[in-house]
């Protein structure tokens, strides 16, 4: 079940002009493409909004975050964690949380790299001992440091408490060094599996990382960082060739010298925002970026969001929605300022294969065609119906425009536009608009009259997002 | 043709697999349909995940240690309470029809299963118990492995998860298995709901004629289409089912039910069941919690097992329990137990009766818990080997003893 081939577009790449700023067209099909990308899709009225400010601006409004400052730190209540009883009202109050500003923040791009570093620098809330309020600091590291350089991120992933639990740095010691987070550190946050370490860099950096842990006791709602130097190993190391009494940042600045560093980062980052299984001059080229800007994201997406393959055919539904996509972007397009109770939204989820703050494994979520197998694909059609159909959920007046159409095929075509962005064959939309017109109604009359309009139009619009299109970002 | 809603006799399905070739995934499976009962005497295993960690314990009861009626002031169950099974050891005494097929040689216990170094995460020892591997980290599960290799007659429902979420036992390189929610309501493809709209659903999932190109859309399309066909087919396949079996009307006893829907439906090729049972992580006030679900599940399986002897099948279906713990020997503050290591699995149906493994011993815990004595592998490789007579090789890693408990 790997997912990492055969997934890369057709064509060929043109690496000469690959990062070249784009000066193409600015419809509402490029900035509804950049939406996807850079947060979760957005409504209509965003969209719109991206393309009268030209490509140029709408990036810059991306890349600013300042307007998230003032946005809730934490969800709101008591977080009890001890109990095993308590966890899943304590779960649901994260889960509505980050749902919450995922759908609401002024910044998407601060959410979907939130969401990008929570399945890279991997932990799991009430797993190891991570207390509630850990995995909300965690991932608020990410928000802050989105943009920012990814070095210090990872001096600071080191320091978090959730991460120190997770990946057992709290019980690490000169006298039983612990090598999980050494060792991926290495194969999964920074270099990559095989590409340039031994089980001996492993070794030694373990020797490295002792002596950390956390403060606060068993009861403690958050752990505090302290080091504890008869615990730490101050001995020669000899860390990918360099030698010397390395301690646990000294070993992340040698794995930032490593050519393989900014390749594997900028692969995986590529991987999440452009398309799959990019090219090794693509990685490259991005791996510069990185170098060159002394590790800062805002310029890697700087030049991503503005480059002509970013705009490019080959990139454009290149890839599959993860479930926090689909369910976000689903409540983005029905214009929901207000998230629904959070519950079924993540039952939805986690039949779609991914739950917030619970990664499979410290290697994060797989993606790409991982999510479309059959134990998802019913999932994600469910829950498109049940946003199309539920009073509760939708009001297909507030959100379809030209609902008011007489006409069934032009009423057809607006809600092509709204739910694919008109990605639908001539065919897909011949039925939709025979949908609408129908057959009979229940009272046996044909056509689309005012008694069926919103049924069938919540009809129509299920079916646009029964769309393969749906599927993709 | 549109089935009504009562026509889904139980559940729905939520989603089907794509198989490589060039007919449709379920165009497979019905094309069996039209053989006949082809498979109508293969063997089938139906495992229940009993999820969060039974405590065997109170299940299989020492109940004459004194060790345990100490450690268990008032969890302990009595000499009177238990079911008893050989004048050490008695059931727990909801487990009374359960105790009814012991006693006609129905079911075989494995005492003291588990593994070496046993993890205390439920996350970490379930995917141990699904994958098999207890010091690595495994990309498929045993019984996807198995799938893979054992060289069945190709069916879209060679393997069947009965749960909401597909479980990792099942995850496989060359097979993706259904997962239909048995227990699930109201849990349907909107299709039903608008008329006309199967056949609106079914040609709005092609892919072909877009105005745009992906790499994803030929899984894409496959999926769906074979998805919405499945969900108009399945319960017309199985609708022929009939029977007089009373199951009792618990999550359990649904998902007991479909499966014997599909295994009396031969043509549709199942090999292994999958079902799951529970929450048993009894922190607190265990003795309703436990009582209610162990009661649940000996009720189910018996009237699994009455519905399986009406159509003949009782003797070609083995059902497995399994648990990701046992619980710690010690009861805690709370009247309930903490995760714990090694705990008895049940096989039911045609086995050798009886007390397999060695009893563990309350003399010898580790660190406060029951340790094992026979590797859960020991009893996946006798599955493997003597039930199916497969071989473990590629799907266990190293070779292990199989257990004379089939006959």
């Amino acid at each position: 079940m790997d997912g990492s081939t055969g997934f890369r577009p057709a064509g060929s790449l043109d690496i000469r002009t690959a990062l070249l700023p784009y000066r193409g067209p600015w419809t509402e099909r490029q900035a509804g493409h950049l939406l996807r990308r850079a947060g979760f899709g957005g409504s209509r009225d965003d969209v719109a909004r991206l393309v009268a400010m030209g490509m140029d601006h709408a990036v810059d409004r991306l890349l600013d975050l300042s307007p998230a400052a003032g946005l809730p730190q934490q969800p709101d209540g008591p977080l009890a964690w001890q109990q095993p009883m308590a966890r899943r009202a304590t779960y649901l109050a994260m889960a509505g949380w980050w749902l919450d500003r995922m759908l609401t923040s002024p910044c998407p791009l601060q959410e979907k790299m939130a969401l990008f570093y929570h399945g890279h620098f991997t932990s799991a809330v009430f797993q190891k001992g991570i207390r509630p309020l850990e995995m909300i600091d965690q991932i608020n590291l990410y928000r802050r440091m989105a943009l920012g350089n990814v070095k210090d991120l990872t001096h600071q992933v080191f320091r978090d408490p959730a991460m120190m639990r997770y990946l057992d740095t709290v019980s690490s010691s000169a006298q039983h060094p612990n090598e999980n987070f050494a060792r991926e550190l290495m194969e999964l946050f920074t270099m990559g599996h095989g590409n340039g370490y031994t089980e001996d860099d492993v070794r030694e950096s373990a020797r490295a990382f002792t002596g950390y842990t956390l403060q606060g006791g068993r009861f403690a709602d958050r752990g505090t960082f302290i080091v504890v130097p008869r615990r730490h190993d101050d001995g020669p190391k000899t860390f990918l060739g360099r030698t010397g009494r390395w301690n646990g940042d000294d070993i992340i600045d040698i794995i930032y010298e490593q050519a393989a560093t900014p390749r594997f980062l900028a692969s995986k980052l590529l991987q999440y925002f452009l398309y799959w299984d990019p090219e090794p001059e693509l990685v490259d080229a991005y791996a510069q970026v990185l170098k060159r800007n002394d590790w800062h994201v805002s310029a890697f997406m700087s030049t991503l969001l503005r480059s002509r393959l970013f705009y490019s055919d080959r990139a454009y539904r290149a890839l599959v929605k993860s479930p926090v996509e689909f369910v976000i972007g689903a409540l983005q397009m029905i214009k929901r300022t207000t998230l629904p109770e959070p519950a079924p939204l993540v039952a939805a989820m986690t039949r779609m294969g991914q739950t917030l703050f619970l990664p499979p494994n410290v290697a994060g979520w797989p993606g790409g065609a991982a999510w479309i197998n059959s134990a998802t694909m019913l999932a994600r059609q469910n829950f498109a119906d049940a946003v199309a159909m539920t009073p509760m959920i939708s009001d297909p007046t507030e959100y379809v425009p030209g609902i008011g159409d007489g006409d069934p095929h032009a009423l057809a075509g607006s809600i092509v536009d709204l739910v694919v962005q008109g990605d639908a064959s001539p065919d897909q939309r011949a039925r939709i608009a025979a949908y609408l017109a129908g057959a009979d109604d229940a009272a046996g009359r044909s056509g689309l009259n005012e008694e069926n309009r919103q049924q069938r139009v919540r009809g129509a619009v299920y079916l646009a997002m029964a769309t393969p299109a749906y599927q993709l970002a | 043709m549109k089935l009504g809603r009562k026509q889904f006799l139980l559940g729905t399905i939520s989603g089907l697999a794509v198989v490589a070739g060039n007919q449709g995934v379920f165009g497979k499976a019905l094309a069996q349909t039209a053989t006949g009962s082809a498979g109508s005497a293969d063997p089938v295993l139906v495992v229940i995940n009993l999820q969060g960690g039974n405590d065997g314990l109170n299940t299989l009861v020492p109940y004459n240690d004194p060790i345990y009626q100490q450690m268990r002031p008032g969890l302990g169950l009595t000499a009177r309470e238990v079911l008893d099974v050989n004048g050490a050891v008695g059931l727990n005494p909801n487990l009374r029809a359960l105790k009814a097929m012991y006693d006609k040689g129905q079911v075989a216990i494995v005492q003291g299963a588990g593994y070496p170094n046993p993890d205390h995460s439920h996350f970490r020892s379930t995917e141990i118990w699904q994958t098999a591997n207890p010091t690595g980290y495994d990309t498929t599960g045993w019984l996807g492995r198995l799938l893979d290799r054992a060289g069945w007659q190709e069916s879209l429902f060679t393997g069947v998860a009965v749960s909401p979420v597909l479980p990792e036992l099942f995850i496989a390189e060359h097979h993706d298995v259904p997962a239909i929610d048995g227990a699930a309501r109201g849990f349907q493809l909107a299709i039903d709901r608008m008329r006309g709209g199967a056949r609106e659903f079914e040609a709005i999932s092609a892919a072909s004629d877009l105005p745009f190109r992906s790499p994803f859309l030929p899984k894409i399309a496959e999926v769906q289409r074979d998805t919405q066909r499945g969900s108009e087919e399945l319960p017309r396949l199985i609708a022929g089912y009939k029977t007089s079996a009373s199951y009792p009307a618990t999550g359990i006893g649904r998902s007991l039910a479909l499966a014997a829907q599909i295994i009396g439906t031969p043509s549709l090729g199942t090999r292994v069941i999958y079902v799951q049972h529970g929450s048993f992580d009894t922190h607190v006030s265990q003795k309703a919690t436990q009582d209610r679900l162990l009661g649940q599940f000996s009720d189910a399986v018996a009237a699994f097992y009455d519905d399986l002897a009406q159509h003949g099948n009782e003797r070609r279906v083995l059902t497995m329990t399994f648990s990701e713990f046992g619980r710690r020997v010690a009861e805690n503050a709370s009247r309930g137990t903490d995760h714990g290591e090694a705990s008895p699995m049940f096989l039911i149906g045609p086995v050798k009766g009886g007390l397999y493994g060695t009893a563990p011993s309350l003399r010898q815990l580790h660190e406060g818990n029951v340790a094992y004595t026979t590797d859960f592998r020991s009893v996946y490789a006798t599955v493997i080997e003597r039930w199916f007579g497969a071989s473990a090789s590629g799907v266990l890693a190293g070779t292990w003893p199989t257990l004379p408990l089939l006959g």
